[in-house]
This record gives structure tokens, C-alpha cells and sequence, in this order.
């Protein structure tokens, strides 16, 4: 039991504002991941979203532009953009990226065999939107501190390591 | 399943080989942008990122394996003496770690040294 519930795990979470840098952090479970020290996290945050751009440029497959239907006017669509980093494995864990449509990033570090992680994580984005967004007092790009956001999203992850 | 590409790094942080499979542009060729070999420092710089993100969260002993994204998936693997193998493949490969250690004793220690 103990042991199948030791691989069903979130480690933790990281949100990166669209300039690459940390707002949120919070780790759900001790002993998953290293502990490093906040400065470190907003390096690592950085180095990733440099990591993530890099990432979307290096598609080996070219994005072509799909030509518009014979006869019609309309201007040729633009080929869609190669999407950046969206998971990556380690011999320890698993990170899931997921890039919001205005370049805020999801990261979730969980166990190597989690599944459903997309799921997950756009739940989370569910509750950022909910109550960040929403929240009148914060602050575009700015660091997360919003109490609301927080029990729901611990609440949530714990659903989630119970199960 | 496809490969476009292979890189060898050696522990100098040196390209020593590349190999290239990835189909040529259909359209007439715009002003390049970049060449290969600045593919291939993109390439090292992604996988030693990585590496040093992946060792720092999950411990010296850990590993990076592997990342997707929507196009395409890179595989890694490293040697005790730092010597890197990176694969480049289509999304839908399965973990290719093993053929690159295969490649590793099989080939590049048979014949590459």
C-alpha cells in the first residue's frame, strides 16, 4: 500500500510569468525532490525558460503553412508555431510544462509513472484563473500570495497523493 | 517512428559527429538562419541545462532521460566519462536509452575510439 502510494505522487509546483520569471512554488510532498533554496528556484526558473525557447526552435520538422482553399480570398494562414517543452523525464521524476495561450508556464514535477498529469495541471490552471485572476488585490506578472489559491490547490493535490 | 537527428558531444562540450535524416525544406530555401553547427550548440546547451536542472532537483545520482514536445523527442544519454548522445526521433518513439548505450559499446567503443 505504502509503496503504491509512494508512486502516484505531485512533487511540486513552479508557475513562470511570460519574462521567465518565479511567481508560485510550493512543494506538496518531502523527500521527492531535492530541497533548494528559493534563489535557486528563481534560477532554475529562469534557466527553463530559456531551456523552453530554445526547445520550440529546434524542431527538425519545418512548420509549413497550410495554402488557402482554391478561389477563396483569404490570406494564407500562418503555419502554426512548434510548441516548446511540454514533458520531460528523469530517472527520478517526471516534469509536466504546460504554456498558457498569453506564455505564463505550468511546471509540475511528479512521480516518473504519474498519470493524467495533463489533467492535473489544467485543473490547476482552472484555479489560477479562479482565484488569481480573479483576486482584485494581484498584480499581473507579478508573485503569487493568495490564500484562497493556495487551500484549494492543497486541498486538490492531496486529493490527488490520497488516492 | 522516424530518427531526424544524432549528435556525439564529447566531454570538451565538442560536436564530434552529427548525422542528419530530418527531410530538406520543400519550399526554396529562405536566408539561413542558422546552420548546423549552431543546431548542434543549441542542442548541447538544451541537454546540459537539463542535466544540471535534473541533477540538482533530483539528486546526484539522477539522471535526464528525455523530453517531448509537441513535434518532436529528445533522447539522452550520457557516459561515466561524459561522453553525450543525444537522439532526436518523432513524439510517438518509445524510450531509445537503451539503443543509445547499444550505439555506445556496440559502435562507438569498437570502432570510434
Amino acid at each position: 500500500m505504502a509503496n503504491q502510494l509512494k508512486c502516484r505522487t505531485v512533487f511540486s509546483l513552479v508557475i513562470i510569468n511570460k519574462a521567465g520569471g518565479l511567481i508560485y512554488n510550493k512543494s506538496f510532498h518531502e523527500g521527492g525532490l531535492n530541497k533548494i533554496s528559493t534563489n535557486d528556484y528563481l534560477v532554475l526558473a529562469g534557466t527553463f525558460h530559456g531551456v523552453h525557447a530554445i526547445t520550440a526552435r529546434l524542431n527538425p520538422i519545418k512548420p509549413v503553412a497550410q495554402p488557402p482553399a482554391p478561389g477563396s480570398i483569404e490570406m494564407p494562414s500562418r503555419p502554426e508555431p512548434s510548441s516548446g517543452l511540454e514533458v520531460m523525464e528523469t530517472e527520478n521524476f517526471r516534469l509536466q510544462c504546460f504554456n498558457t495561450l498569453t506564455g505564463t508556464k505550468f511546471l509540475l514535477f511528479t512521480e516518473t509513472t504519474q498519470t493524467n498529469v495533463d489533467v492535473t495541471i489544467k485543473r490547476i490552471y482552472d484555479l489560477y484563473a479562479d482565484y488569481v485572476m480573479k483576486n482584485p488585490f494581484y498584480s499581473l506578472e507579478m508573485p503569487v500570495r493568495c490564500d484562497i489559491f493556495d487551500r484549494k490547490l492543497l486541498s486538490y493535490i492531496r486529493e490527488i497523493n490520497n488516492r | 517512428m522516424a530518427v531526424y537527428t544524432f549528435y556525439i558531444f564529447d566531454r570538451h562540450t565538442e560536436c564530434v559527429y552529427v548525422k542528419s535524416w530530418a527531410p530538406p525544406d520543400q519550399e526554396a530555401p529562405a536566408p539561413a538562419i542558422s546552420t548546423s553547427s549552431d543546431d548542434a550548440k543549441l542542442v548541447f546547451g538544451t541537454v546540459f541545462s537539463l542535466r544540471n536542472m535534473a541533477r540538482k532537483l533530483g539528486g546526484d545520482d539522477d539522471a535526464f532521460i528525455s523530453y517531448r514536445t509537441g513535434q518532436y523527442k529528445l533522447h539522452f544519454y550520457e557516459t561515466p566519462a561524459n561522453l553525450r548522445f543525444v537522439m532526436i526521433t518523432d513524439t510517438a518513439s518509445a524510450s531509445m536509452r537503451n539503443v543509445l548505450h547499444q550505439i555506445y559499446i556496440n559502435l562507438w567503443v569498437e570502432y570510434g575510439i
